[in-house]
């Protein structure tokens, strides 16, 4: 077979005339070209939300506390918490708590959300003898403002409850406390 | 032992590579014939000389890094590849409109290095950079972990990502836009299937590197494995077009063929105007001269074979395949007296129906040492814009383009040759990924037991409206030919 059939054939193509000031009908899809705008609020699917707090825990009088939580939207509704608190003052029977839990959403994509959440982790109690690990509970509510597509306010209460070795007795511990802080979800 | 005779019907990449793998896999066994219906070989990928000598590309064609079956076939073919492919080093440019500026990405990185990049791109605005970012991470995870893919199929890829968090407003950038706009396949939505099985595909720098061929794919690619093809002995017949199938039970009998008329390749011409293609009178036959058949024609063209035949329509077979849409794309070249856009990749997000151009002037040989300062090779498909003139669709892109501050006006870079065409002839049509078109993509058995499908539409391990995609259903096609032969 001849190569030619193979290689490169000619066509009966050549330049066209450059159209100049011609009319159109208008772009169909003009409005895909606007800018976009956030309009999107709250809580959604996949999201990822990233949260400092400031607030008091109330178990010995009012003490400080720094608070550190990211939350993964599993669902809308749905979310997997990671915490960390910090006191801040030194009389607070615990010093440090790690967290993790599930946190419901009532009111996603909303500007306005609650949720409801429960976690479990370690915290240290520092004690005259030394410092000790318990396990800790903690349950409570969050209220969140959205302040834009991105950023929101949370305020958040909840209840701690553990059982910790109080130098050879068992000592129960409930602490109320409260915190206020700026997330940003992406 | 007599030779089985195997016809191949379409030299573009799905024929080119089932003919060969035919040759390549069973010598001496099978007897392999090659008819196509133009005079150049590529199919929709083809590239052909025009009366100024200009190399003209059906449409413009990429080769991605996971083109593994296809830099093979080049391979074997003796394609010199360090030669022949130059890559584009990673560089794409969008075009964002709300901040009026063409942006610049680079994929060729390290996922580290990647992230810092992206941390600094200027194209979205901070929140939605990350938001962007979160979720494109995620959902190449999700594509790369495996299991079936195609269950994620009948949802548009916009609804899936919003699903996952994608703030809804950031799919109207250019840079998520440009997911169907890739695939031509605007203004439908594209299946979230097809998205997830590009991102599988191209899940690291290497596998996502973007090369060019440097000219014509005709000249330095089909060419080539044309001319390999008979050299392991195949027959390559031009000039055929396949208009029904002659059938006896379940068994392919005959091919009926006609030569196109001369209004189209033949003599040249860079496209046919029509749909459905004529045949030139009198030379209408029937071609008996096989055993079996691979046929490679675009489903669009398939569609309308045998369209008289009730029967065949009506049949659960042939009836989902006309539930498969094809879109028109369009193509533009321009050259320029001056400089014009010197960016290294592609730049995208201008608006339809031609968003996308590409400067080929660092990249094709025959530019070099010409008076040709620039080189722009556009793109796009027709879709919502069926009722505009040639001249319309031209005006409007030259304009839309010049509107770019940092582009300036194409005009005065001074335009010595603007050459367009749009594949309006269902040859030349592609395929829609739309939401749901997997459970309508056929394998490469058809019901009749000597006739097998081949081509990007047909379901293969790739499955993307691409030459891999088409080059992998060929082999695949051939493959399972040869298994039904040994059985």
């Amino acid at each position: 077979m001849a190569f030619f059939l193979c290689g490169v054939a000619k066509a009966q193509t050549s330049s066209r005339p450059v159209p100049k000031n011609v009319e159109h009908p208008e772009d169909p899809f003009a409005g895909d070209y606007r800018p976009p705008v956030v309009k999107e609020l709250g809580t959604s699917a996949g999201q990822v939300r990233v949260i400092g707090l400031l607030g008091a825990r109330l178990a010995a009088g009012t003490q400080p506390v720094g608070q550190g939580t990211v939350e993964f939207m599993t669902l809308p509704i749905l979310g997997l918490r990671l915490s960390s608190t910090l006191a801040l003052g030194s009389e607070d029977p615990s010093s440090l708590f790690f967290a993790i839990g599930p946190s419901l959403h009532f009111f996603p994509y909303r500007r306005l959300d609650v949720s409801m959440f429960a976690e479990v982790g370690p915290a240290r109690f520092a004690l005259d003898h030394g410092a000790a690990w318990s396990p800790m509970l903690s349950t409570g509510a969050s209220l969140d403002l959205a302040i834009s597509g991105y950023w929101f306010l949370r305020l958040e209460g909840h209840l701690a409850w553990a059982v910790y070795d109080g130098g050879g007795e068992a000592v129960t511990l409930f602490d109320p406390g409260g915190t206020l802080g700026i997330g940003f979800g992406i | 032992m007599s030779k089985t005779r195997v016809l191949v019907i379409g030299a573009g990449p799905a024929g080119l590579s089932a003919a060969t793998r035919l040759l390549e896999k069973a010598p001496g066994q099978v007897e392999v014939t090659l008819m196509h219906m133009g005079h150049h070989l590529g199919g929709k990928a083809s590239s052909y000389e025009d009366d100024e000598d200009y190399t003209v590309e059906h449409g413009w064609h990429m080769m991605l890094g996971f083109y593994r079956k296809m830099r093979g076939l080049m391979g074997r073919a003796g394609i010199d590849l360090d030669k022949t492919l130059v890559s584009m080093k990673g560089n794409a440019h969008p075009f964002e409109p709300w901040s009026g500026k063409i942006h610049t990405l680079n994929w060729k990185r390290s996922t580290l290095s990647f992230m810092g990049h992206w941390l600094a791109y200027s194209g979205l605005p901070l929140g939605d950079r990350l938001n962007f970012g979160r979720f494109m991470a995620q959902t190449f995870i999700e594509a790369d972990r495996g299991g079936d893919l195609t269950r994620h199929d009948d949802l548009c890829f916009r609804t899936w990502a919003i699903e996952r968090g994608l703030k809804p407003h950031i799919t109207r950038y250019s840079l998520f836009r440009n997911f169907r706009e890739a695939y031509f396949n605007v203004p439908e939505s594209i299946s979230a299937y097809h998205m997830l099985k590009s991102m599988k595909l191209m899940s690291t720098p290497k596998r996502s590197e973007m090369f060019v061929v440097r000219g014509g794919f005709s000249e330095h690619v089909w060419g080539p494995i044309g001319a390999y093809f008979e050299k392991l002995g195949g027959t390559i017949v031009p000039f055929s077009l396949a208009t029904d199938w002659v059938y006896e039970g379940r068994r392919i009998t005959g091919v009926r063929i006609g030569r196109p008329d001369s209004s189209g390749h033949d003599e040249g011409m860079s496209a046919w105007k029509q749909k459905h293609l004529p045949i030139k009178d009198g030379s209408d036959s029937v071609h008996t001269n096989f055993d079996s058949v691979i046929s490679t024609i675009p489903v669009a063209v398939l569609a309308q074979m045998n369209r008289e035949d009730a029967r065949m329509w009506a049949s659960p077979y042939f009836s989902r395949l006309s539930e498969l849409r094809s879109g028109v794309t369009l193509s533009m070249t321009v050259h320029t007296k001056q400089p014009w856009m010197k960016y290294p990749g592609p730049v995208f997000g201008l608006p339809a129906p031609m968003g996308i151009a590409v400067n080929m002037t660092p990249y094709w040989n025959e530019y070099k040492g010409q008076n040709i300062r620039s080189a722009i090779h556009f793109m796009g498909q027709e879709g919502g814009f069926e009722d505009w003139s040639d001249e319309q669709i031209i005006a409007f892109t030259l304009d839309n383009f010049s509107g770019v501050g940092a582009l300036g006006s194409i005009r005065d870079a001074g335009i010595r040759y603007l050459e367009f065409h749009r594949n309006r002839s269902a040859f030349e049509q592609l395929m829609l990924c739309e939401p749901g078109v997997q459970k309508f993509r056929p394998g490469v058995r058809t019901p009749f037991l000597n006739l097998y499908v081949a081509g990007d539409w047909v379901r293969n391990e790739v499955d993307l409206i691409c030459m891999e995609g088409a080059i992998s259903s060929g082999a695949q096609a051939a493959d399972t030919l040869l298994e039904d032969m040994a059985a």
